[in-house]
């Protein structure tokens, strides 16, 4: 929970009102939208469900893969990832459905 | 003559799929010996192979089941059977495209991999070992460049090979320990249902492990065995602390991972274009600049087309056109035909598909710049600007560029929907694209206005304006509850590498929207013409008329008057307007002009004042604004949503929203005025 005070008050104030729903009880970890522009973390568990869980798979979002945020869009969303050599762009609801590792810059 | 020997043409979007189909047929299609999976396939001829056929799938990343169009993709490799796969792979980002390869391999197809862009690879100091990939892969490993046209005839010799020698990839094993006991398992308990349904056994069971019930419906496997395999699945579940979904994928993965550590040796970390799109990004999709950019880019592309080249391209064919149709002219007159079969041939058919002709410049430079645009990789950084406001409409950031060439023309901008990738984004967009006022109300918007709002017509067009944008809003947020509810189609968007738009690429995209058009120009429009002129120049009895006041056209713009009265236009002659308006919207400003007599543009503003009041002529603008565009829109929608009866639907709904529109800004207006 250290990024919390990171982060924006408004977006911190969503988080507590929508827990991310954890897939796996074991993950401890941080979901992916948390992490800001330049900083880098590892895929510990993919959550979500259906058509999306089976994309985000597909794409290469599996556990163990290094994953770093490019960027924000301007609107402050989706979010641009940087993973396996290409560049993916993902919603935040969709990103929180992935939990990382963060491993700093 | 039936091919003898087919094709598919299978990849990643991006990975040059098409450019690699256009280098193999020179761009020629022909009617598809495939079923025809409602989306956009190509089939062509192969080049200096008689016999030879290739056809284009969709590009795809996994052949999962998303949504019903990708299992219709899907459908075609395994029911379709193809004699040859050729599996295009952008080197470049060789892990993701490879995920597709190994799930390609499974289907028991004689299969090639080509390895597009090797040029650029090589060119960053990366080697591949091809021998070894190819050993590793199983299957004949072809590097080329489809862009610089290297590479091509390697390639399909290669798989007329493979398909004449019926080499399947040998290893289809990419797993180990949990996963791979599991598929075995499962590949024993439904060989047999494999066999009788005609599908591959190996294809069939790890779709299966990962989940995927379709297939296990579609082999009739019976309960008990759904158990055995139920409870296999659970077992590899527990021992891999994982998942069924992820595990497939992590398998995949890993093995991909370990092939390229044996094959690929890079010598730095990002490749030049790498580099150049991470700088280009820097300002394209920068947090504040990124969207003054997008609006300038789009500015550019419509004033260059609109004004510039299109206009001045424009002007020189029609007045090609005004020469041809006056040499024929001349021509019927020497002849002496009669007098009705010459007016159908001149102010039937020329006036009429030679004015929609006269689009044609417009349209073909319209797909030029945007040609350049999707090819050069910007329209998917255009997705990620925008996506967050039309989330809000239930559609995602693909469908801005659509939506914003249908100010332009409705026609190439739902033409442009194809490029959407669901079914529900592509039809939803398609619906809002008319109420973006197009050019060719302008006509409308521009003679009325002068007329009844003399020194306001700037605030006059911005409410127009508004008022289509406030209805698609509104159209959109209606139909995201009710028609087309459901899940959007997951937002998960490749960011490929800027690239140099090839030429040719750019050229026969162009090609085969011009083509479209032309051909719609002579078929439907060319029908819709003649029936409107027939019946503008006939009354009931068939007699030939002297003006059309008195015409079959007039008859029913008779007809039609009361229903435009509640919105106080219930003149016959603005109901005949709008009728002839469904030919093309300018159409509604010269019908006024021949109905009321007036011969120029000020007797026609005397005339008009006769008809409307100012505020009857702003609720006639708004029902101009929304009801059905063009004959040639709805023909489009027709062919884009697949069917007459959507096309109906749209219209029906177009002007229901018209009237209704119009009959508030009427009713309301009285109130106040």
């Amino acid at each position: 929970m250290r990024k919390f005070r990171h982060q924006h008050p408004k977006e911190n104030k969503r988080y507590q009102k929508t827990p991310p729903p954890a897939r796996n009880p074991l993950c401890g970890y941080i979901p992916l939208d948390r992490l800001r522009p330049g900083e880098k973390g590892i895929i510990r568990c993919v959550g979500g469900q259906g058509a999306l869980r089976r994309r985000l798979l597909d794409m290469g979002l599996t556990p163990n893969t290094q994953i770093m945020v490019r960027k924000v869009a301007p609107f402050g969303d989706p979010m641009e990832l940087f993973l396996r050599n290409y560049e993916l762009t993902l919603r935040r609801d969709d990103a929180r459905q992935i939990q990382v590792e963060e491993i700093g810059q | 003559m039936r091919p003898y020997l087919n094709i598919a043409l299978v990849g990643n979007p991006t990975s040059g799929l098409t450019t690699l189909f256009n280098q193999m047929t020179g761009g020629v299609l022909h009617a598809g010996s495939f079923s025809n999976p409602g989306r956009a396939t190509k089939e062509g001829p192969v080049k200096k192979h008689r016999g030879v056929s290739v056809i284009e799938l969709p590009g795809l990343y996994s052949l999962s089941y998303y949504s019903k169009e990708d299992l219709s993709t899907r459908d075609i490799l395994l029911k379709d059977c193809p004699d040859v796969i050729i599996n295009i792979v952008d080197a470049s980002s060789i892990e993701r495209n490879l995920y597709l390869t190994l799930q390609l391999m499974e289907l028991g197809i004689p299969m090639v991999l080509a390895l597009n862009m090797m040029d650029e690879v090589r060119n960053n100091g990366v080697t591949i070992d091809l021998n070894r990939l190819e050993e590793e892969l199983t299957i004949p490993v072809v590097p080329i460049s489809a862009s610089k046209n290297e590479g091509i005839h390697d390639l399909i010799h290669s798989a007329i090979s493979a398909a004449n020698h019926n080499v399947q990839p040998q290893k289809i094993d990419f797993c180990s320990g949990y996963v791979h006991t599991a598929i075995h398992s499962i590949s024993h308990l439904i060989e047999e249902n494999a066999r009788k349904a005609g599908l591959p056994v190996r294809f069939c069971s790890t779709k299966i492990v990962e989940g995927d019930e379709r297939i296990l419906d579609e082999l009739e496997v019976p309960s008990p065995e759904r158990d055995i395999i139920d409870h296999i699945v659970e077992d590899m579940e527990e021992h891999l602390g994982t998942d069924r979904e992820a595990a497939m994928a992590d398998m995949r993965y890993a093995f991909i991972e370990e092939l390229c550590r044996k094959t690929v040796f890079k010598e730095s970390g990002m490749s030049k274009e790498h580099l150049r799109s991470l700088r280009i990004d820097a300002l394209l999709t920068h947090k504040y600049f990124a969207l003054p950019i997008f609006f300038l880019i789009m500015f550019l592309v419509f004033w260059l087309t609109f004004a510039v080249v299109g206009a001045f391209l424009s002007d020189i064919f029609s007045f090609g056109i005004d020469g041809f149709t006056s040499w024929i002219d001349g021509l019927l007159m020497q002849a002496h035909v009669s007098d009705a079969l010459h007016a159908l041939i001149i102010d039937g058919v020329f006036a009429g598909v030679g004015s929609v002709l006269s689009f044609l410049p417009i349209i073909a430079v319209l797909f030029f710049f945007l040609s350049i645009l999707e090819d050069s990789g910007y329209m998917p950084r255009v997705a990620f600007v925008m996506d967050r406001l039309l989330r809000h409409l239930g559609l995602s950031g693909r469908s801005i560029v659509p939506m914003l060439i249908g100010f332009g023309c409705s026609v190439p901008a739902i033409m442009a929907t194809r490029t959407l990738p669901s079914r529900r984004d592509r039809h939803m967009t398609a619906i809002l694209i008319p109420f973006m006022s197009c050019s060719a109300k302008l006509p409308i918007y521009a003679m009325f206005t002068t007329v009844f709002f003399p020194g306001k017509e700037a605030f006059a067009l911005i409410g127009l304006y508004m008022t289509g944008i406030t209805v698609s809003i509104l159209t959109a947020l209606l139909m995201k509850g009710t028609v087309f509810s459901g899940l959007p189609v997951p937002f998960v968007l490749v960011l490929p590498h800027y690239r140099i738009p090839a030429a040719k690429s750019v050229w026969l995209r162009m090609w085969e929207n011009v083509k479209g058009f032309i051909r719609k120009a002579f078929t439907v429009i060319f029908i819709a013409t003649i029936v409107i002129w027939l019946l503008q120049s006939f009354d009931l009895g068939l007699n030939m008329v002297e003006s059309s006041n008195d015409s079959m056209l007039a008859a029913m713009g008779k007809w039609a008057a009361p229903f435009f009265a509640p919105l106080g236009f219930g003149d016959w002659r603005a109901a005949t307007a709008l009728i002839t308006g469904l030919s093309a919207k300018e159409a509604v400003v010269s019908t006024l002009a021949v109905l009321t007599g007036a011969g120029n543009a000020s007797t026609l503003a005397i005339m008009l004042k006769e008809i409307f009041t100012p505020l009857t002529a702003f609720a006639f603008l708004c029902f101009c604004l929304l009801y059905v565009p063009c004959i040639a829109t709805l023909d489009t929608i027709r062919r884009e949503m697949g069917g007459l009866k959507a096309a109906i639907l749209v219209s029906l709904y177009q002007i229901g929203i018209a009237w209704l529109i119009s009959f508030l800004v009427y009713q309301v207006g009285r109130l106040f005025l």
